[in-house]
């Protein structure tokens, strides 16, 4: 095929593309290049003692946490997509509130609720039942991390169910197959792409998680590292451990990427509607809601509402200078984040769409790996490269005679560059699909009608971009608002945000004293659940128009 | 010379050899145009090369007697004043239907603009969905704003790519229709690509037949149908069989089903042997004739009947037939050959595109 004209000319985004995939592989090659230099005697003493615990700690999670996020999110899906129950509009939505609670919120108010103090220790005391057991063990971090982020699979297992669940279902029983069976051997074997491609960011999500475990004071390769390098002072050792985990980190992510490649919907006769579900009755009926009930109780309602009554209690002495300081810098890095990733992704969705094929094409998907990585290891990973600069810089200094000062180690561009890693995916993607509606005969229209230049970016680029840059926008806001390993290990010195403030008040089990700045981040985590919510309606909407 | 759109030896394509070669085409003034082939064939290179998304790597384009695309010579989309309806329309989904269609009127006075908007809008029966977005139409609507958006700056050209694809098929025949005595009434010249021949068949005042980069034939629809170029055409062009034949003069050949006669299309000369197209229609059924024929199929349309029949010397001929005349398959059947266009291509004779045979037919009629 002839190439359109606009490909064959030369352009700068390769360039911007190239600066962006670079900016990603840093970090990986200054961990990499780190991990592989001879072992010194702090991870010798490390990899004596822990390192066996650390794997087994990390595995135990990570699997656990898959099982009963799969059961949960599943579940749920089924209930809320193929069957009819009272308050099932409402509670499939309801149920994905728990996106709103950052883990590390959810681990301290679980401890709290089953302190000896806690309510519900009171509760089975004044009913005369044996104590519950000490909730910091590896059981409790399972069921925390998963009432947490049993959303993601619910909502990719519950996408599946609702486009070809009832349809499948119907085909299969006309074939003679009870409803149970039908569910085992056809719905749920379909779905399994969509499953599975939950589960694998509940992985990945669970081994870049830093501030749940350390609440629990639950030992894994992010605990180590954080320990490795504020506790022994070794960045080497710290790299070390980055390089370990990232191995896991980008396992899951492969994995992850295998199963996407799997999902492909296909259409099963007409649309779902109402009238087609499997309407519950008798206990099934009070099963299904108590059930759903339940987990969006013991997920969101019952933890919220120990937040607010602490926050109550406190706010008095909490509300002060210095949150009102930790909120403006909460929100001011998240605003630069956010710009950052939103301009980065402009530029790199605008070079893919200029670019077909060739390198342009991997140079964006490399910048979109970052997020596969954890916090912890992207802290160490940009740490090492500043910190070599600066040790050049004052080398250089020191041979002139000039004061020694690091220029960029623990300055706030460093921290902006490695939130950009880790997010430039989430503002990628809500960018590159509103670029996407921009079709080629939509540009190509638009030049047949005179319009070209600026004329042609105001009149259709902008306005059909305006919404994706907005979403994209408020996702990564809100995401480095809630962010904790990277702002507390490359933050400039005396810079404190919310969750930092979290983690050293929970550090010293003051659950009351964190309830303000907790109930901040939920209520601003609640934006992206409604974005999420509102798209997805839109979208049943815009298809039933379509009809 | 009233031509709007002239096209010459046109090339389209680099590297792998071209897409489009030596394709030459002229529309007047008002004309309908339409290219008609199979997918892949180079008709929607074509189109995007008139409308300049494309640039040819030989030959010359004009419009209005101004060459768009010649040698060195290009001028850029936008400035060429084409019209076109996309096969997904394209319509901007942020804009109404009244801002869709007056957008490329940018440089109009305020009142001439919404005048000529309200007017188009009426025209394609749309007057009162003005305020309406994109998504809130059907196909058949969005199709509609779609040509009203291409007509509105008064283009040179209209282009239409595949515009009926994407529609039901009942849609379709009624919408043909209806563009049509759209584009009639503004007076618009206009190519159309389709691989659809009822479609072709009911826009356009002429067509070209496209296969594999080149044009075969261009004419208007009956010189496709009854005075194919080439087998290719004859093919590709409505039902029919082939029989072989001997000729005995310039007008009478010698079949399995007797001796046809017909004016000629191509010239045969006696003795020379070769293929004569049957089309359905002329094979007449008359239960005196001593040809008898076996039905080995039959498809029921309705008003009549599509019957396959194979001849004593194992050839097989198609046969409309009214549908009262019911015969069963295995049923004996007479027929007879009636037609006025005798279309034999004959053996051995250089398969050139047809244009050129046709060109050569000219000449040695002249001659």
């Amino acid at each position: 095929m002839n190439l359109p004209l606009r490909l064959r000319r030369p352009d700068g985004w390769t360039v911007t593309a190239l600066a962006a995939a670079a900016l990603v592989a840093v970090p990986i090659a200054a961990i990499l290049s780190e991990s592989v230099k001879p072992s010194g005697e702090v991870l010798g003493h490390l990899a004596s003692t822990m390192m066996v615990r650390l794997v087994l700690n990390t595995l135990a999670l990570a699997g656990g946490v898959a099982v009963l996020t799969t059961i949960i999110g599943v579940s749920l899906a089924w209930l809320t997509a193929v069957c009819e129950f009272p308050g099932r509009r409402v509670l499939s939505w309801l149920l994905l509130l728990p996106m709103a609670m950052p883990a590390y919120v959810l681990a301290f108010t679980f401890l709290g609720l089953m302190d000896f103090s806690g309510p519900i220790y009171r509760l089975l005391q004044a009913a005369g039942l044996p104590a519950p057991a000490d909730p910091r063990s590896v059981w409790g971090m399972i069921l925390v991390m998963s009432l947490c982020l049993y959303p993601y699979v619910y909502l990719m297992a519950r996408s599946a169910f609702l486009s070809m669940g009832i349809r499948s279902m119907e085909a299969a029983r006309s074939l003679g197959l009870s409803p149970v069976k039908a569910f085992f051997s056809v719905a749920l074997p379909m779905a399994r792409p969509w499953i599975a491609g939950g589960v694998m960011l509940v992985v990945m999500e669970v081994l870049a998680d830093f501030g749940a475990v350390s609440i629990f004071n639950y030992d894994t390769f992010t605990t180590a590292i954080y320990k490795a390098w504020f506790g022994f002072f070794s960045l080497s050792a710290a790299a070390k451990l980055s390089g370990i985990l990232s191995v896991f980190a980008l396992t899951a992510l492969l994995t992850e990427q295998r199963v996407r490649s799997k999902m492909r919907f296909t259409a099963m006769g007409r649309d779902q509607r109402d009238s087609d579900r499997f309407v519950l009755s008798g206990a099934w009926k009070v099963t299904a809601v108590v059930y759903a009930i339940f987990i969006l109780a013991a997920a969101f309602l019952l933890p919220v509402g120990q937040l607010l009554v602490w926050c109550v209690s406190s706010f008095a002495s909490e509300f002060d200078k210095g949150y009102l300081a930790d909120l403006r810098n909460t929100l001011l890095l998240g605003a630069l984040g956010a710009a950052l990733v939103c301009s980065a992704a402009l530029v790199l969705s605008y070079a893919a769409r200029l670019h077909k094929r060739g390198p342009v094409r991997h140079l964006v998907r490399i910048s979109t790996l970052g997020y596969a990585l954890p916090g912890t290891v992207l802290a160490v990973g940009v740490v090492i490269p500043s910190a070599g600069f600066d040790n050049i810089l004052a080398s250089i200094a020191g041979f002139l005679g000039l004061p020694l000062a690091p220029a960029i180690q623990g300055t706030v561009p460093v921290m902006l560059a490695a939130y950009m890693v880790r997010f430039l995916a989430v503002g990628f993607n809500p960018v590159d699909s509103a670029m996407h509606r921009v079709t080629r005969s939509i540009d190509e229209t638009a030049r047949t009608l005179g319009s070209r230049g600026l004329g042609l970016l105001r009149r259709i680029y902008v306005p059909l971009l305006r919404g994706g840059i907005m979403t994209a926008g408020i996702l990564v806001l809100v995401d480095v608002m809630k962010e904790m390993p990277i702002t507390l290990m490359t933050r400039p010195f005396g810079v404190d945000t919310l969750a930092v403030k979290i983690f050293e008040l929970t550090s010293e089990g003051e659950w009351h004293r964190a309830a303000l700045p907790a109930v901040t981040l939920v209520l601003t985590g609640l934006i992206p659940v409604a974005l999420l919510t509102r798209f997805s309606e839109m979208s049943l909407s815009r298809r039933k128009a379509d009809e | 010379m009233n031509s709007v759109l002239d096209v010459k030896t046109l090339e389209v394509g680099y590297g792998n050899g071209p897409v489009v070669k030596d394709l030459s085409l002229n529309l007047s003034r008002g004309a309908i145009g339409c290219l008609l082939g199979p997918s892949g064939c180079g008709k929607t290179t074509v189109l995007r090369t008139i409308a300049g998304f494309e640039r040819a790597s030989g030959g010359k384009i004009s419009l209005h007697g101004k060459s768009v695309d010649h040698n060195g010579t290009y001028i850029p989309a936008e400035k060429r004043r084409t019209g076109m309806v996309f096969q997904d329309y394209a319509l901007f989904p942020h804009l109404t239907v009244r801002e869709n269609v007056s957008f490329g009127m940018r440089n109009l006075p305020a009142r001439t603009r919404t005048e000529r908007v309200r007017t188009l809008l009426d025209k394609v029966g749309l007057g009162k969905l003005g305020d309406s977005y994109p998504h809130e139409l059907s196909g058949g609507q969005q199709q509609r704003v779609a040509l009203a958006r291409a007509l509105a700056p008064q283009p040179e050209i209209l282009l239409l790519d595949e515009p009926f694809s994407n529609l039901d098929v009942t849609l379709r025949e009624s919408l043909v229709h209806e563009v049509r005595s759209i584009i009639k009434g503004t007076g618009a010249t206009a190519l159309l690509v389709t691989h659809n021949q009822s479609e072709a068949f009911a826009m356009a005042d002429e067509i070209g037949v496209m296969s594999a980069g080149r044009l075969l034939q261009w004419g208007p629809a009956r010189d496709l149908y009854h005075r194919p170029a080439c087998r290719e055409v004859a093919e590709f062009i409505g039902k029919g069989t082939f029989l072989e034949c001997e000729a005995l003069d310039d007008s009478r050949v010698r079949t399995s089903l007797g001796v046809i006669e017909g004016a000629p299309v191509h010239p045969i000369k006696r003795g020379e042997r070769g293929m004569v197209l049957i089309r359905p229609e002329d094979i007449v059924h008359d239960d005196h004739s001593p040809f008898k024929t076996v039905v080995t199929d039959r498809i029921y349309r309705g008003p009549n009947i599509l019957y396959f029949l194979r001849l004593d010397s194992g050839e097989e001929v198609l046969s409309l037939v009214p549908s009262h005349h019911d015969h069963p398959e295995g049923g004996k059947l007479g027929i007879r050959v009636e037609l006025e266009e005798l279309v034999v291509f004959v053996k051995n004779r250089s398969q050139e595109t047809g244009v050129r045979r046709q060109e050569e037919a000219a000449k040695t009629a002249v001659a």
